[in-house]
């Protein structure tokens, strides 16, 4: 106990307690730090930079997680059935992504989708969509969804396939022997047990969208001025942080976007915990 | 549960073995345990086989229609070309020079080799250096 408690206190509770203490005074070239009080909270509230951004980030998760969330589900039902053929092979192949690092597998991408060369321009060139730009301002979007259900779909569907394989066997037995068409095993009987392990995974893809960052960083690189600098809360915490120094400021944004976070994941807790999935 | 008895049965059997007396009697009856672990494995793996293979209902049961099997491998199929492309691409291109990542066919190597290329830039005495 006393180690990880030394751990937790060391990496967890001292830099949180620091963001705090920072987000709280405010350093100003004449007059030195200087204790401000709530100002810089007041003013990550009220700048619309970090608001497009959060609001960026929700319309990002409301494409993102039902479409990665629809393909896990669809494969892990398809490879828990044994509907497919090779069944083992392909979910060895879907999770592979998730053990290339973020930023590999964004360069990898971005290689893929450069303007000039990447092969992805041509292969649109081939197909009539000629001049297509996958870091315009209205591709830029898409491309990240792409790039995020690529690396995450796999992790997903082991999740989801891991609790389809706790569904007893009997009930999809007395589904079958009363002439259940397989769409409705699927839909009637898998999905609402499996619903515990959806929901969860809602939750932490939510959080993780909230924290997106390394796909349009790396974007950046590759095209500059297709992300802007407040393109998600935490590029808009890093850029003031390190771009602009003003690491109060910055400090105060990363505090409200920890907050933000907190409460979801209390909200999904209380959820889960009212279903009675836990107590 | 079956398998668990014929463990304990086999290593009653093999202790009784080692209490027989006499070097060339031990001698075998270690050859004969080192067998029969050997068959036990193969068996029991076998029977997880089996029991893997039962606890999937199969397919024919659901009364699908013709095709639905030969469909569904092919979405997964292209799901796995999607999955797969990004990873071919880098290793393919990690093997060219950085001129040919973005002059040559992204999808197929191209000479020479970046390993090559180093040393052809250094053996080479003639000519401006690349950088």
């Amino acid at each position: 106990m006393v180690p990880f408690l030394v751990g937790f206190l060391l990496f967890m509770i001292v830099p949180l307690g620091y963001a705090i203490y920072t987000s709280l005074y405010t350093t100003r070239i004449i007059g030195g730090t200087v204790f401000t009080g709530v100002s810089n909270y007041t003013q990550t509230l009220q700048s619309s930079q970090f608001w497009s951004g959060v609001v960026r980030v929700i319309i990002y998760a409301c494409i993102q997680i039902p479409v990665m969330l629809v393909i896990a589900f669809f494969f892990a039902c398809v490879f828990d059935l044994g509907v497919a053929k090779f069944g083992r092979t392909f979910r060895t192949i879907f999770f592979i992504p998730f053990a290339v690092p973020a930023v590999v597998g964004a360069v990898m991408w971005s290689f893929l989708l450069e303007p000039q060369f990447g092969p992805m321009v041509h292969l649109a060139n081939a197909f009539g969509f000629s001049g297509t730009n996958f870091f315009s301002p209205s591709l830029i979007l898409p491309s990240i969804i792409v790039i995020v259900i690529w690396e995450w779909t796999g992790y997903n569907m082991v999740i989801l396939y891991t609790a389809l394989k706790s569904v007893p066997r009997d009930v999809v037995e007395a589904a079958i022997l009363d002439d259940t068409p397989l769409w409705r095993i699927i839909v009637r009987i898998k999905l609402p047990l499996v619903r515990p392990a959806i929901v969860m995974l809602i939750f932490l893809n939510t959080i993780g969208a909230l924290q997106l960052f390394t796909e349009p960083l790396i974007l950046s690189y590759f095209e500059t001025g297709s992300v802007s600098v407040n393109y998600t809360p935490t590029l808009y915490i890093f850029n003031t942080a390190i771009a602009a120094d003003q690491t109060n400021l910055a400090a105060a944004g990363a505090v409200i976007l920890g907050l933000v976070i907190v409460v979801i994941s209390t909200a999904s807790l209380l959820f889960r915990r009212r279903r009675g999935e836990f107590s | 549960m079956t398998e668990l008895k014929g463990r304990g049965a086999d290593s009653a059997a093999s202790q009784r073995a080692a209490a027989l007396p006499g070097p060339t009697s031990d001698e075998g009856a270690r050859r004969e345990g080192r067998a029969a672990k050997a068959a036990r494995r193969r068996a029991a793996r076998k029977l997880q086989r089996l029991e893997e293979q039962e606890s999937i209902i199969p397919v024919e049961l659901y009364g699908l229609r013709r095709g639905t099997v030969t469909l569904v491998t092919a979405l997964a199929f292209v799901f796995a070309i999607f999955t797969l492309v990004p990873i071919a691409w880098i290793v393919i291109n990690s093997t060219k020079t950085q001129a040919n990542i973005f002059e040559t066919f992204g999808f197929w190597f191209a000479r020479p080799f970046s390993g090559s290329t180093a040393r052809v830039r250094r053996g080479s005495s003639s000519g401006s250096p690349c950088r």
